[in-house]
C-alpha cells in the first residue's frame, strides 16, 4: 500500500482534501490550527476496493515552516522524517502562493518523492490568476497539479500522478545559493548515516531549537565550522523567498487579477471596528445564547405579552391511568415563544414529553399490557429510560449551540475575534490566540484541550487547560437547565438569566483564575500574537451539517453506553437492600443510599449535605456521577427522582428541603468541579509532567468547593460577608505586593 | 520607522526584523523577512494588520513595534 502524507501551511484546504479523498468528515475550520493531530484515511481509485490496492493518506496539522513553532508543528516535521511516507503531496493554497512555496522549498530538501498540489483551483480562477504549472514543475523539479478540494475536481489525477511519483526515489534539492558550508554540514551528515542529510544541514546552520536536540553531535560539529547563528538564518530565509519572488512572477499571470481581498476588508472595517467590534461579538454570543435556550423568545412573555397556558399540544395519551400531553409547550408555553433550540429541546423531550416520550410512553404502555411486575415497568421507565431520555432530549439544542459556533468558526470571524481580544487577553497574561481553544470549550472540553496545542509557550497552554473547564459545555448546559428550572420554581427567578449568569460565572472564574496564575506560578512574557486571517467566506453547508451531525452523534453513543450502563447501575443500586430485596417507589434503606449518606458530609458546608436531610444522599450521588460524565448529573438526578417518587429536580429540592442557596451552590460546584473522565484523561495526554496534571485535578476540585461555600454562605447567609470580602481584600492585596516583589526581583536579574 | 507607526494603506517595504530568533523565524516562513513590501490594513493600539503577500497577518503591538519599515 502506497503512504502519502499531505503536508502544508495552515488553512490552505488540507483538511477538505483529505475528506474529499477519503470521504472522511474530520472537522474543517476557517482558521490557521484547526487540525493539531495527525490522522489517516485510505483513497482508492474508481472501481477498486480492495485494501492492497488502496492509498494510505496522512492528513498532517498544518505548518508555516518545518522549524516548529508550536507543539502540533512538531508532528508534522517527524512524520515525514522518521515515518518514511513513499510520498509527500504538498498542498498549496493557490490564491498565496508565494508564501506557501517558503515551505514547499524546505520538503523539498528531504530525501522524498514531492507532489505539489495547487489548492482552491477555483478560487484561484475566481480571482482572475492564472498559474502555469509547467514552469512551476520544471523549477522545481517535481510534478505540480492543479485540484479543488472543495469542488472535487482533479482528484483523480492528482492520485494518479502522486502514486507514479511514489515510485521515483528522490534526492533531497536545495535552492539556495551553491555554498561549501552546506556542502560540507550535508557531508557530516551523510558520514553519519542520517538519512535526508541536506535538509538537516540547513536546518543545523540555521541553528535550529529541534535539530540541536535530536542530532546533537552532528549539529554541535557543524556550530563549530560557522558561528553566525541568527545573521544566517535571515540569510537563508532571503535567499528562499529570491528563489520563489522570480518564480511566482513569471509562473502567475496577474493580469486579469482582480483585488484580492477588499470584500473581507471592507467587512472587517465593520466587524473589527474599535467601538464596534467589541460590541457586535458580545451582541452575537448574547443572540446565540437566547436562540439556543430561551423559552421566552425577544423576551416578550417578560413584557406583557399574554400567552395564557401555553400551547396545548396536539396529542392526548392516557397510560397507566394518567394523562400525558407530549407536545405541550412545542411552540410556546406559559413564559412566552419558544426559541429555535427550546423548541427542538421540547420536541425531543424526556421521558414524558416529545418524541422520546411517545417512545417510552408507548413502552411503559407495552410493559402495563403484558401485566409486567412493577419492578420491571420501575427498571425500564424510571430506571433506565428515564436517565438516557433525559439526556437524549438536550442533544438537538446541544447540535444547535454547535452549528452556530461552527457557523463562526467556518466564516473566518474567530481569528479576527482573537486578534480583537488579543490586547485585553495580554493583560490578562495570555495571548490572544488562547481565545480559540477556550471559546471551543462551550462546545466540549476535549478538542478544546487539545487545541492549546497550537499555544507557543508551556505555561500558556497550562494556564489554558486549566481554565477551559469552566467554559460551559453541552452537557453541563443540561443540569444548568434542571437548576434554572427548580431556582425559578422556588424563587420565580427567570431560568433565561439564570443560565445566562452561570455562563457568565464561568467565564469570570477563568478570568481571575488566568490573572492569579500569571502573577504566581506560570509567571513569563505573554507569547507573541501573529495569526493569518483568512478571508471571509460563507460556511460550506455541507462540512457544517456533517460535523453538527458527528457530535449529535457523539452525545447519542455516549448517551446509550456510559450513560445507560451509568444509569442502570445508579437504579439497581438505588432499588435494592443489600439483602438484594426490591424496594419500591419512597422508601429508604438501598445500597446507594448508604454509599450517598457516607459522601453526603462533605458537601454540608455547600448546603446540600447533612442539611439535606434522609434523601439528601441523592444528590451527592449525581455530583459524583457527574465526574465520569457531566450528562449523568442531569440523568441520575432523573433516575433518582423516580426512585425517590418525585417528578423532577425541583421534585428533589423540596422534598430534601435545601434552600435555594444550597441548590445554586449545587449548580456552582457541579460547574467549575473536575470535569468529565474524557476530559481528565486529556489532561493527562496533554500535560507534560505528572506533577501539571495532580496539581490541575486539585485546582479544579479546591475551586469548586470553595466557590460553591462562598456561594451557599452569601446566598443564604448574606452577613458572612462582612467576613469573606475582607479575607478576598486581604487575598488581592497579599497578590499584588507578591507581585510587585517578583516583578522587582525579575527586573533585577534582567 | 516602526510598523506601529508607519501610515495606513501606502507601500511600505521592510528593512529590519527585530526580535528573538525563534519569533524572527517564524515571521520569516509567513513572508515578513528584510526587502519584502507589506502593507498596513488597520492599526488597533500598536498591533497592525499587515498585507503581506497575497496573505492577511495580524500581529500585536510588541511584534509591530520590532519591524521596521520605510515608505
Amino acid at each position: 500500500m502506497v503512504k502519502v502524507a499531505l503536508a502544508g501551511n495552515p488553512n490552505c484546504g488540507k483538511t477538505t482534501l483529505y475528506n474529499s479523498l477519503t470521504g472522511a468528515t474530520a472537522y474543517v475550520g476557517n482558521w490557521p490550527g484547526v487540525t493539531v493531530e495527525k490522522r489517516s484515511g485510505t483513497y482508492y481509485f474508481k472501481g477498486k476496493h480492495k485494501k492492497e490496492e488502496g492509498i494510505e493518506i496522512v492528513d498532517l496539522p498544518g505548518i508555516y515552516s518545518l522549524s516548529p513553532f508550536t507543539p502540533e508543528e512538531i508532528v508534522s516535521r517527524n512524520h515525514i522524517l522518521n515515518e518514511h511516507p513513499d510520498v509527500v503531496v504538498n498542498v498549496v493554497d493557490g490564491t498565496n502562493l508565494e508564501r506557501n512555496l517558503y515551505m514547499t522549498t524546505q520538503i523539498l530538501e528531504m530525501d522524498v518523492p514531492v507532489v505539489v498540489a495547487i489548492n482552491m483551483a477555483d478560487a484561484v480562477e475566481h480571482s482572475g490568476l492564472r498559474i502555469d504549472t509547467k514552469a512551476l514543475s520544471e523549477a522545481l523539479g517535481v510534478p505540480v497539479v492543479l485540484v479543488s478540494a472543495l469542488h472535487r475536481k482533479g482528484l483523480e489525477n492528482l492520485m494518479q500522478i502522486t502514486a507514479e511519483t511514489a515510485q521515483k526515489p528522490r534526492k533531497g534539492v536545495s535552492f539556495l545559493e551553491k555554498d561549501e558550508l552546506i556542502e560540507k554540514a550535508r557531508k557530516i551528515y551523510e558520514s553519519r548515516e542520517i538519512g535526508s542529510a541536506l535538509f538537516h544541514a540547513v536546518k543545523a546552520l540555521e541553528g535550529d531549537e529541534l535539530e540541536a536536540k535530536e542530532n546533537h553531535d552532528a549539529f554541535q560539529e557543524i556550530q563549530n565550522l560557522d558561528k553566525r547563528g541568527k545573521d544566517y538564518s535571515k540569510a537563508i530565509s532571503t535567499e528562499r523567498y529570491q528563489f520563489i519572488t522570480p518564480l511566482c512572477e513569471k509562473a502567475i499571470d496577474e493580469s486579469e487579477a482582480q483585488a484580492a481581498f477588499s470584500r473581507s476588508d471592507k467587512v472587517d472595517r465593520v466587524l473589527t471596528h474599535r467601538v464596534f467590534g467589541p460590541i457586535i461579538f458580545a451582541a452575537i454570543l448574547f443572540l446565540i445564547f437566547h436562540f439556543t435556550f430561551s423559552a421566552d423568545l425577544f423576551y416578550l412573555g417578560a413584557m406583557g405579552v399574554p400567552f395564557g397556558e401555553g400551547y396545548p399540544g396536539f396529542i392526548v395519551m392516557n397510560i397507566g391511568g394518567e394523562e400525558y400531553r407530549p407536545f405541550a409547550g412545542l411552540f410556546y408555553s406559559a413564559d412566552g415563544i419558544n426559541s429555535i433550540g427550546e423548541f427542538f429541546h421540547v420536541l425531543a423531550g424526556d421521558n414524558e414529553t416529545g418524541i422520546v416520550g411517545c417512545i417510552c410512553l408507548g413502552f411503559k404502555q407495552l410493559l402495563l399490557n403484558w401485566n409486567s411486575p412493577e419492578w420491571v415497568i420501575s427498571m425500564f421507565y424510571d430506571g433506565i429510560l428515564n436517565g438516557v431520555a433525559a439526556v437524549l432530549g438536550f442533544v438537538p439544542q446541544i447540535m444547535i449551540l454547535y452549528a452556530f459556533f461552527s457557523i463562526l468558526e467556518d466564516s473566518g470571524y474567530m481569528a479576527r475575534v482573537a486578534f480583537m481580544l488579543d490586547r485585553l487577553f495580554r493583560k490578562l497574561g495570555v495571548s490572544g490566540r488562547a481565545f480559540i481553544p477556550m471559546i471551543m470549550g462551550f462546545g466540549c472540553a476535549v478538542p478544546a484541550m487539545i487545541n492549546t496545542r497550537t499555544l507557543s509557550s508551556d505555561k500558556e497552554r497550562t494556564k489554558t487547560l486549566r481554565v477551559i473547564p469552566f467554559f460551559t459545555c453541552g452537557a453541563k448546559a443540561e443540569f444548568l437547565a434542571i437548576i434554572a428550572a427548580a431556582v425559578a420554581a422556588a424563587i420565580n427567578f427567570d431560568a433565561g438569566v439564570f443560565t445566562f449568569l452561570m455562563y457568565l460565572l464561568g467565564i469570570v472564574v477563568a478570568i481571575v483564575a488566568v490573572v492569579v496564575m500569571s502573577k504566581t506560578t506560570q509567571r513569563e512574557k505573554v507569547p507573541p500574537f501573529i495569526m493569518e486571517l483568512p478571508s471571509y467566506h460563507r460556511p460550506q453547508i455541507r462540512a457544517l451539517l456533517i460535523h453538527i451531525w458527528d457530535k449529535g452523534k457523539h452525545f447519542i453513543q455516549k448517551a446509550f453506553t456510559i450513560i445507560l450502563v451509568s444509569t442502570i447501575i445508579i437504579w439497581f443500586l438505588a432499588s435494592f437492600t443489600p439483602r438484594w430485596e426490591f424496594i419500591g417507589e419512597g422508601t429508604s434503606g438501598s445500597i446507594l443510599e448508604m454509599i450517598g449518606c457516607l459522601i453526603q458530609p462533605i458537601f454540608t458546608p455547600l448546603g446540600f449535605g447533612v442539611q439535606a436531610g434522609p434523601s439528601g444522599w441523592a444528590l451527592s450521588v449525581a455530583t459524583i456521577q457527574g465526574l465520569v460524565a457531566k450528562e449523568n448529573v442531569t440523568a441520575t438526578i432523573e433516575t433518582l427522582g423516580g426512585v425517590l417518587g418525585v417528578a423532577d429536580f425541583a421534585g428533589i429540592v423540596k422534598l430534601t428541603g435545601i434552600s435555594t442557596g444550597a441548590v445554586v451552590a449545587f449548580g456552582v460546584f457541579n460547574l467549575l468541579t473536575i470535569p468529565c473522565f474524557a476530559s481528565v484523561a486529556t489532561l493527562k495526554a496533554e500535560t507534560s509532567s505528572k506533577k501539571s496534571f495532580w496539581l490541575t485535578i486539585a485546582f479544579w476540585f479546591g475551586t469548586s468547593y470553595v466557590l460553591g461555600i462562598l456561594t451557599f454562605l452569601t446566598l443564604e447567609y448574606v452577613w458572612t460577608l462582612s467576613i469573606t470580602l475582607p479575607l478576598i481584600a486581604v487575598g488581592v492585596v497579599a497578590l499584588i505586593l507578591y507581585d510587585r516583589h517578583k516583578t522587582k526581583q525579575e527586573q533585577a536579574a534582567a | 520607522m516602526s510598523l506601529s507607526l508607519a501610515p495606513k494603506q501606502t507601500p511600505l517595504r521592510i528593512v529590519r526584523v527585530q526580535t528573538d530568533e525563534r519569533i524572527a523565524k517564524h515571521l520569516a516562513s509567513l513572508g515578513i523577512v528584510e526587502g519584502e513590501s507589506v502593507e498596513i490594513v488597520q492599526v488597533r493600539a500598536g498591533s497592525t494588520v499587515l498585507k503581506v503577500k497575497r496573505g492577511r497577518l495580524a500581529l500585536d503591538a510588541a511584534v509591530s513595534k520590532g519591524i521596521e519599515v520605510v515608505a
